[in-house]
């Protein structure tokens, strides 16, 4: 069990403030979260020592991406849409 | 303080201010179904607040306190946060579709943010220092707060001081050594029935002899001898009946306005921020209609996404979606839309430091956006009465719906394309009538002044004379 925990990667998920998304921020995230499984912890940009930020915004114009500091250390995974699909942004967040 | 919609509520059960309705006072409007509507559009500026996917924009970090606090209660202090402002404002019309109230008093606080530091500046008075503190109480808090700015003016051929009545203005009655005693009244106090606090500020620039008449002070509304009376409004009666004939299912049709009046009020000094300074109530007067101006292409905005939507969804739903000039209507409403939210989006982008360190949109560009919503938003709501046919306004009452015997004859002579319910095509064209009658226009056209008064600033803004000189070098006029 303790080797399960120490493979999990913690991810910070971050979203734009939403003012006209051109999709369900929220609802996606939540596919994303729940394909996940055990294989990600999701944490808060404001806790430390993430391994990867995941970004939700709903358009390209993608704010958070310009206005937002994060741990420089950490990869970045920036989300402008939904076209694909949550595994595909697992991948890109734990590999 | 208050955090969720349920702290929000009980703060409004708990504080015992005086409301009428319909010749009626009020015991408690958190049950009284003629204020839950707009209760409802109110609370959501608190849950969104606390939702990760909109706390980008729903909130803000105090200047004062470092901390985390709603943007309803945030100093602007950059250009983003002027941005974001108007952003945040179309967004929670996107879940309301309606008005939620809370922006005129987050205008009135910059705008006496920045108006008292420069009187401080002229006079050596200490007026920030006082709003500064009550600004913190306000943020550590989260209390709604009403911009009170509208005064019944009475004979508008004379000013405060030449009035028959002086109480047409809200004025200063008598100073004493603790406080001072107000009397008077506000009109269209948006919000005013369920909000805690009035930033009280004057209607209009004052002149010599007007001195009692320049005041800005902070009350809160269970104060002794304060009354609010509530708006009558559009199909008022459907907010009791509960169905689906309100068109809008939680939230008001506007914001809620009561006339609000002082009758001897007692306000403490440190609760006063202008008190005399007729120099400056002009000035107050100007950035608090700025401010406001600069939202009406966010909040109108995001309304009008909702009516994009529900004037395509009645099209879609009798079958006329396809049809080009259906199409061109549709877009021309999208059009009409992002025409007013990029104006907003520009003054704030073009936005300025004031000497207080707030930032304060382009006055010129934000009057422009409010006026173009004066016209836009009846051009909308007329495309959106085209498209939706006559049946917006002829529909039966649900009850006949509902009816065991002429329920059947609703059901099918009301009905649209197949696989679409007859209820929910009554819907939806509900919604459209209950976003774009009566009230919900006139609303659009005089909140945050009247035409009339844009027009006004372009005279003093419009840089009448450089265009002018640009003329004269193009033609060639030497003098």
């Amino acid at each position: 069990m303790a080797c399960l925990v120490s493979e999990m990667k913690k991810v910070a998920v971050k979203f734009c403030g939403g003012c006209d998304p051109t999709f369900d921020r929220g609802q996606y995230w939540l596919r994303i979260k729940e394909a996940s499984g055990s294989r990600v912890a999701w944490v808060s940009p404001d806790d430390e020592g993430y391994d990867a930020v995941l970004v939700i915004t709903g358009c390209p114009t993608a704010c958070p991406v310009e206005y937002t500091s994060f741990d420089k250390s950490s990869k970045i995974v920036v989300i402008t849409d939904e076209k694909e699909g949550p595994e595909k942004i697992i991948e890109k967040l734990i590999t | 303080m208050i955090k969720t919609k349920e702290d929000y509520v009980r703060s409004l059960k708990e504080q015992g201010h005086v409301v009428y309705y319909n010749g009626e006072r009020v015991a408690d409007v958190t049950t009284h179904p003629a204020f839950i509507p707009h209760i409802n559009a109110a609370a959501k500026t608190y849950e969104m607040a606390l939702m990760q996917e909109y706390e980008d924009i729903m909130t803000a970090t105090s200047h004062l306190t470092g901390k985390k606090i709603n943007r309803f209660t945030h100093i602007h202090q950059s250009i983003e946060d002027l941005i974001k402002k108007v952003q945040m404002l179309r967004l929670i019309s996107h879940e309301t579709g309606s008005c939620y109230q809370r922006c005129v008093g987050f205008d009135a606080l910059n705008a006496t943010y920045m108006t008292t530091y420069e009187i401080d500046e002229k006079h050596g008075t200490n007026y920030h220092a006082r709003f500064v503190e009550y600004l913190k109480m306000i943020q550590e808090t989260n209390r709604m707060v009403v911009g009170g700015m509208t005064d019944v003016k009475g004979d508008r051929t004379k000013a405060p001081h030449e009035q028959k009545d002086p109480d047409v203005f809200v004025h200063v009655a008598q100073k004493e050594k603790d406080g001072v005693i107000i009397r008077g009244a506000k009109a269209h106090m948006t919000g005013g029935a369920n909000s805690h606090e009035v930033l009280l500020m004057p209607t209009q620039a004052m002149r010599p002899g007007d001195e009692d008449f320049a005041l800005c002070c902070a009350v809160p509304l269970n104060s002794k001898g304060i009354t609010q009376i509530f708006g009558r409004q559009t199909n008022e009666e459907r907010k009791f009946e509960g169905g689906l004939d309100i068109g809008n299912r939680e939230f008001g049709l506007v914001g809620g306005e009561t006339l609000m009046i002082f009758e001897d009020v007692f306000v403490p000094w440190e609760r006063v921020f202008m008190c005399g300074e007729i120099d400056f109530a002009g000035l107050l007067v100007e950035r608090f209609a700025t401010l406001h101006r600069q939202n009406y292409g966010g909040c109108k905005g995001g309304v009008t996404d909702v009516l994009v939507g529900a004037t395509a969804l009645a099209a879609e739903y009798m079958g006329t979606d396809k049809a080009s000039h259906i199409k061109e209507k549709i877009a021309e409403m999208i059009h009409l839309a992002e025409s007013v939210y990029s104006g907003s989006v520009a003054c704030s982008a073009l936005g300025s430091k004031t000497r207080s360190g707030a930032y304060y949109p382009d006055p010129l560009l934000a009057n422009c956006t409010k006026h173009n919503i004066t016209r836009h938003i009846y051009e909308i709501a007329r495309l959106a009465h085209d498209v939706a046919g006559g049946i917006v306004a002829t529909m039966p009452f649900e009850k006949d719906l509902r009816h065991p015997e002429i329920g059947k004859y609703i059901e099918k002579y009301l009905s649209g394309v197949e696989g679409v319910s007859t209820e929910n095509r009554i819907r939806i064209l509900r919604l459209i009538e209950n976003m774009t009658g009566g009230t919900a226009l006139v609303e659009s056209m005089h909140g945050a002044g009247s035409p009339q008064t844009q027009k006004v600033m372009y005279g003093r803004l419009g840089k009448l004379e450089m265009k002018k000189q640009m003329a004269r070098k193009l033609s060639g006029i030497s003098n």
